[in-house]
C-alpha cells in the first residue's frame, strides 16, 4: 500500500543535516516501520530486542550510510551502547526507532549530538492524510470526516479501517467498536506480551484511573517493586507519562486497551475489591466525590451511604452539595426518612437547586421527624440541630427574620440542646453582606445592628464568624458610598486580620474584595490589582476549588474596568454555563460572565443570559445582584436600541435608592452614565440620590473610560455639514435656528435633517439624538 | 446612641415617633427604651445594663433585644460612630 507522506515528517527531513541522527518516538502502530521501510530502504538494519554485541558491525566494516535501530529503547548492554555512540558520532547517520522517550543512553547522546526528533503527534493522520490513503475507495467527506473523530488519527487504526471499507462495510457504531477489537488484538501482540508479570499486574490495575502514583498503586495492587517496574516501563515503552504533579498517566489507546482487557483477565470480585481499595484511597484523602464513584462501582452502597451522610457535616461550599447531588437524589427516599442529616441535606440541596418547594418539603419532613415520639434521643438532637442549621442557612427564604432565628440558636446552643454545623458565610464569594444571605436589609441600619449583633454572630456563626462584622460593615459602606476610605478600609483590614488569626480564609477573600473595591473608586487600580493577586498568594493549596474560582472571576472584574478584551474572551471559555443548569452557589461568577458578554458587545446573549438570572435574584431576594443585573441588562438593551432599556433603569435605581445603594450603580461607570443621563428626566426617585449617582458615575467614567466599552461596528459616515447640524440638533436647536446660525436655507437644513435620519436609520430627533451619542459623535454631560 | 436630631417623640393614642412626614407607633415594651434616649446619650453598655435590668434578661438575651429593638426603630437612632468595632 502507498505510503502517506507526513508534512511534519517531510518538514523535520528536509531540515536536518544529511548525516544528522534521527530518533523516531512513538507507540506500535503509529507506522514507525513503513515510515522506516519509506525513507531509509537501503539502509543496514539491526533489531534491538535481539541484538548482542558480539555480531554488531565495527563502523569500518558498515558500507551502508544510514544504519536504523528497532526496538533501541531495549538495549541495555553497555558495549552495545558504546558502539552506537560511536556510529552516531561518525559520518554515518544513524535512526533510532524506539517507544520509550525517557531511556537514559537515548536522552543524553541526542542532548550531546542535537539528534533530529520525529514524535508521536508528527506521525498521527490528519485529515488529508486520512483522505489521501482512502482515495481508492472514494469515500464521502462526511465518512473522512467521522473517520478522523472516531480514529483519532491513529494510522493503525485508519489502516484496519481501511480493509473494513474495502470489505464494503459502513462506518458505524458497531465497525467502530470492531476496529478497537482489532487494535486491541494488535496491543495483546505487540505490547502485551512483552510486558513482565509485574508490569502487567500494575497496568491493568491503574487502567480505569485518570493518573495514579506509588502509594495509590500499593493501595491497589500488592508488590513492593512499583518503583522499580515504573521506572522500567518508562525506559522501555511509553506507555507511561508524567504529569507536572508529579503523577504517572497511562497512554491514551492503551490505557483504553487495558481496561477492555482487565474485564476479561480478573474476575468480577478482583475488580470490586480494587474499586473498593481506591475508594478507600479517595476517601482518605478527602476526595469524596472520587470516594463515592468507586464505592458505587464496588456496589458498596451502605459505603456510599455512610460518605454521603458524613458530608452532610460541612456547609454548602465545602460540601460539593451540587456535585454530589446525583447521588444524593439517587438515594431512595425511604432511607432517607428517618436520617435527619440526609434530610436536612435534600432540602438543602434543593434549595440551591432553584427548588425551594422541594426545600421546603423536605424541611417539613424534619420537623416531623423531630416532633416524633418514636425516635432516640440521638436522632431528635440531630434533628433539632439541622432544623436550626436550615433556618440560618436556606437561601431561598432570604433572611427573613433571622434575628429572632439566631436568638433561637444562640439559646438552645446556651442550653446545650443542639450542636451546630459549619456555616458558609460567605459561600467564597468576595463578599459578607452577599454571600451566604443577603444582608442588604440589615444594610440601611448597619451600624446600629452591628453594635449589638456583633458578639452573637460570632458566637453562633463559630470560625466562620470571625471578622465578618466588620467585613460587612465595611461592605455596607462601601456600597451605600456613606464611609470614607479610611473607615471602609480600617472596617475590611480589622475584619481581615480577625478571619485571617481566628477565622478562614473564605472570609478574609471578603475583606480582599472590599479593599479592592476601594482602591478602584479612588483610581488606585494598580494597588487594587495587586491586593487580589497577593491574597490569592496566600490561599493554601488546599482550599477550596470554588475559592480559587471565585478569585479568577473577581480579577477578571477588575480586568474589565481597563477593557481587558481578552480578559473577558478567556474568562467565557471557563465561565460557568448557568443556562442547562443553574446552581446558586455560582452566582458572583455569572454576574462576571454576564459583564463578559457586554464587554464583548454580545449584547443579545447577555439580555438572555440576565434574563435567567433575574429569576433566581428575586425568588431569592438577592438585592445587589438584582439591582447589577437590571442595570447590565439595561445597557445591553440601550446598546441594541430597545427602549425597554429605561423601564430597567428605572427599576433598578428605585431599588437602589432603597437602601442608597450608590455605588452598585456608579460602580457601572461609563457604560450606565449615557442611560442616566438620558433618563434624569423620568426618574422618580430622589434627586438627592440621582445626582449623587451621577457626581460618583462620572468619577468612575473618567477613571475607567474603557470599562465594558464595545465599539459598534455600525459605520456611519456624515458630512462635516450634517455633523454640524447634528450637534446643533443635540443642542435642542430648532430648524430655524440652525439655518439662521449656519447661514444656510431652511430648505437646506431640511435636506441635511433628512438624510441625517436616513443614515441613522431613525424618524425622530431624540432617536437621532441617542444614536449619536451611542456612535460617539456627540458627548452628552 | 441617642433619638436622631430631626426625630420627635409624642404622645398621640400611644408613644409615636415622627421625622418629617414619617410617624411610626412604639410598641409599649420598646417605650422605656425610646424614653431613655430621648432623655440621654446611652453608651452600648448602660442600655444593654437597662435591658437586663428591667426584663431579667442575660447578656445573649440582651443583645439580642436590642439587636431587634435595632430592627425597628435603627433608623430613628444616631449612634456615636467615632469607635470602629474590632
Amino acid at each position: 500500500m502507498k505510503y502517506i507522506e507526513l508534512p511534519k515528517v517531510i518538514y523535520k527531513l528536509n531540515m536536518a543535516d544529511k548525516d544528522a541522527n534521527i530518533v523516531i518516538v512513538a507507540a506500535t502502530g503509529y507506522g514507525k516501520t513503513a515510515l522506516r521501510d519509506y525513507y531509509f530502504s537501503d539502509s543496514l538494519l539491526v533489531d534491538g530486542k535481539t541484538l548482542e554485541y558480539s555480531k554488531m558491525p565495527r563502523l569500518k566494516e558498515i558500507e551502508d550510510d544510514v544504519l536504523v535501530i528497532e526496538n533501541a529503547s531495549f538495549i541495555t548492554d553497555k558495549k552495545c551502547i558504546e558502539r552506537i555512540y560511536e556510529y552516531m558520532r561518525s559520518n554515518k547517520r544513524v535512526v533510532l526507532c524506539t517507544r520509550s522517550k525517557n531511556t537514559s543512553w537515548i536522552s543524553s547522546i541526542s542532548m550531546e549530538l542535537d539528534c533530529v526528533y520525529i514524535w508521536e503527534k508528527d506521525l498521527k493522520f490528519g485529515r488529508d492524510q486520512i483522505e489521501e490513503y482512502m482515495r481508492p475507495l472514494e469515500l464521502s467527506n462526511d465518512t473522512i470526516d467521522k473517520l478522523l473523530e472516531v480514529s483519532h488519527g491513529y494510522p493503525l487504526a485508519i489502516r484496519i479501517y481501511y480493509q473494513f471499507f474495502d470489505s464494503n462495510e459502513q462506518l458505524n457504531e458497531g465497525l467502530v467498536a470492531e476496529v478497537w477489537e482489532r487494535v486491541y488484538k494488535h496491543f495483546d501482540a505487540n505490547v502485551f506480551e512483552y510486558l513482565d508479570a509485574d508490569a502487567r499486574e500494575l497496568l491493568l490495575a491503574m487502567s480505569p484511573y485518570e493518573s495514579f502514583d506509588v502509594e495509590f498503586a500499593r493501595q491497589i495492587i500488592v508488590a513492593n517493586n512499583i518503583n522499580n517496574v515504573i521506572e522500567h516501563l518508562r525506559q522501555v515503552s511509553c506507555i507511561l507519562d508524567i504529569q507536572s504533579d508529579g503523577k504517572y498517566i497511562i497512554n491514551k489507546h492503551i490505557k483504553k486497551y487495558l481496561n477492555n482487557k482487565r474485564t476479561r483477565v480478573y474476575s468480577e470480585e478482583i475488580i470490586r475489591a480494587q474499586y473498593r481499595s481506591a475508594a478507600n484511597y479517595f476517601e482518605r484523602y478527602g476526595m469524596i466525590e472520587e470516594a463515592l464513584k468507586y464505592y458505587n462501582y464496588s456496589h458498596e452502597y451502605s459505603q456510599m451511604e455512610r460518605v454521603l451522610i458524613k458530608n452532610t457535616s460541612k456547609h454548602p461550599g465545602n460540601g460539593h452539595y451540587y456535585e454530589l447531588r446525583k447521588y444524593y437524589m439517587n438515594i431512595p427516599d425511604e432511607r432517607i426518612y428517618g436520617n435527619p442529616a440526609l434530610m436536612a441535606a435534600m432540602s438543602m440541596i434543593n434549595s440551591l437547586l432553584l427548588n425551594p418547594d422541594e426545600s421546603e418539603r423536605w424541611y417539613g419532613e424534619l420537623v416531623k421527624l423531630e416532633k416524633s415520639k418514636n425516635i432516640s434521643s440521638e436522632v431528635r438532637r440531630t434533628a433539632k440541630s439541622k432544623l436550626v442549621w436550615l433556618d440560618i442557612s436556606l437561601g431561598h427564604r432570604c433572611g427573613k427574620g433571622i434575628i429572632g432565628i439566631m436568638k433561637n440558636a444562640s439559646n438552645l446552643l446556651l442550653r446545650r440542646e443542639v450542636d451546630l454545623p459549619p456555616f458558609s458565610v460567605t459561600s467564597n464569594m468576595p463578599s459578607a453582606m452577599n454571600g451566604g444571605l443577603d444582608f442588604s436589609e440589615w444594610s440601611k441600619i448597619d451600624v446600629q445592628l452591628a453594635r449589638f449583633m456583633g458578639k452573637p454572630v460570632e458566637r453562633i456563626l463559630g470560625k466562620a464568624g470571625k471578622g465578618i462584622v466588620n467585613i460587612a460593615l465595611a461592605e455596607s459602606g462601601f456600597e451605600k458610598g456613606s464611609t470614607d476610605s479610611y473607615r471602609t478600609l480600617t472596617y475590611a483590614n480589622n475584619g481581615y486580620f480577625s478571619a485571617a488569626s481566628e477565622g478562614t480564609v473564605e472570609v478574609c477573600f471578603a475583606a480582599i474584595a472590599t479593599i479592592a473595591k476601594q482602591h478602584l473608586v479612588c483610581g488606585q487600580y494598580p494597588t487594587a490589582l495587586k491586593t487580589v493577586s497577593e491574597f490569592r498568594k496566600s490561599v493554601p493549596v488546599d482550599a477550596e476549588k470554588r475559592l480559587f474560582e471565585n478569585i479568577d472571576a473577581f480579577e477578571t472584574y477588575l480586568q474589565l474596568y481597563k477593557n481587558s478584551k481578552s480578559a473577558a474572551q478567556q474568562y467565557l471559555e471557563i465561565a460557568p454555563d448557568g443556562v442547562s443548569e443553574f446552581y446558586i452557589l455560582e452566582r458572583f461568577r455569572y454576574m462576571i460572565k454576564l459583564r463578559c458578554f457586554v464587554a464583548l458587545g454580545m449584547n443579545w446573549e447577555a439580555v438572555d443570559f440576565s434574563l435567567r438570572l433575574e429569576r433566581y435574584f428575586t425568588s431569592y431576594g438577592r438585592t445587589i445582584f438584582w439591582i447589577e443585573n437590571r442595570i447590565l441588562r439595561a445597557i445591553a438593551l440601550y446598546r441594541l436600541g430597545d427602549l425597554a432599556w429605561e423601564e430597567l433603569l428605572e427599576t433598578a435605581l428605585i431599588r437602589a435608592s432603597e437602601y442608597n445603594f450608590v455605588r452598585t450603580v456608579s460602580l457601572m461607570g461609563n457604560p450606565v452614565l449615557p442611560l442616566l443621563l438620558e433618563h434624569k428626566s423620568n426618574t422618580k426617585c430622589s434627586l438627592s440620590f440621582y445626582d449623587e449617582v451621577v457626581a460618583q458615575t462620572r468619577t468612575m467614567a473618567r477613571m475607567y473610560p474603557e470599562y465594558l466599552y464595545y465599539e459598534e461596528e455600525i459605520k456611519i459616515e456624515l458630512t462635516a455639514q450634517e455633523e454640524r447640524i447634528l450637534g446643533m440638533l443635540c443642542q435642542g436647536l430648532s430648524l430655524k435656528d440652525i439655518s439662521d446660525a449656519l447661514g444656510i436655507k431652511y430648505a437646506s437644513v431640511k435636506v441635511h435633517n433628512h438624510n441625517i435620519y436616513q443614515k441613522f436609520g431613525v424618524s425622530s430627533r431624540s432617536e437621532a439624538e441617542r444614536m449619536a451619542v451611542r456612535l460617539g459623535i456627540v458627548h452628552r454631560e | 446612641m441617642h433619638l436622631k436630631d430631626d426625630v420627635e417623640l409624642f404622645e398621640e393614642d400611644g408613644l409615636k415617633l415622627k421625622c418629617g412626614e414619617t410617624i411610626i407607633s412604639i410598641s409599649s415594651g420598646d417605650s422605656y427604651i425610646i424614653k431613655r434616649l430621648q432623655n440621654n446619650v446611652l453608651n452600648d453598655q448602660k442600655i444593654l445594663s437597662l435591658v437586663k435590668e428591667r426584663e431579667g434578661l442575660n447578656d445573649i438575651d440582651a443583645e439580642f433585644r436590642m439587636a431587634e429593638f435595632m430592627e425597628k426603630y435603627g433608623q430613628w437612632i444616631a449612634i456615636d460612630d467615632t469607635e470602629i468595632p474590632v
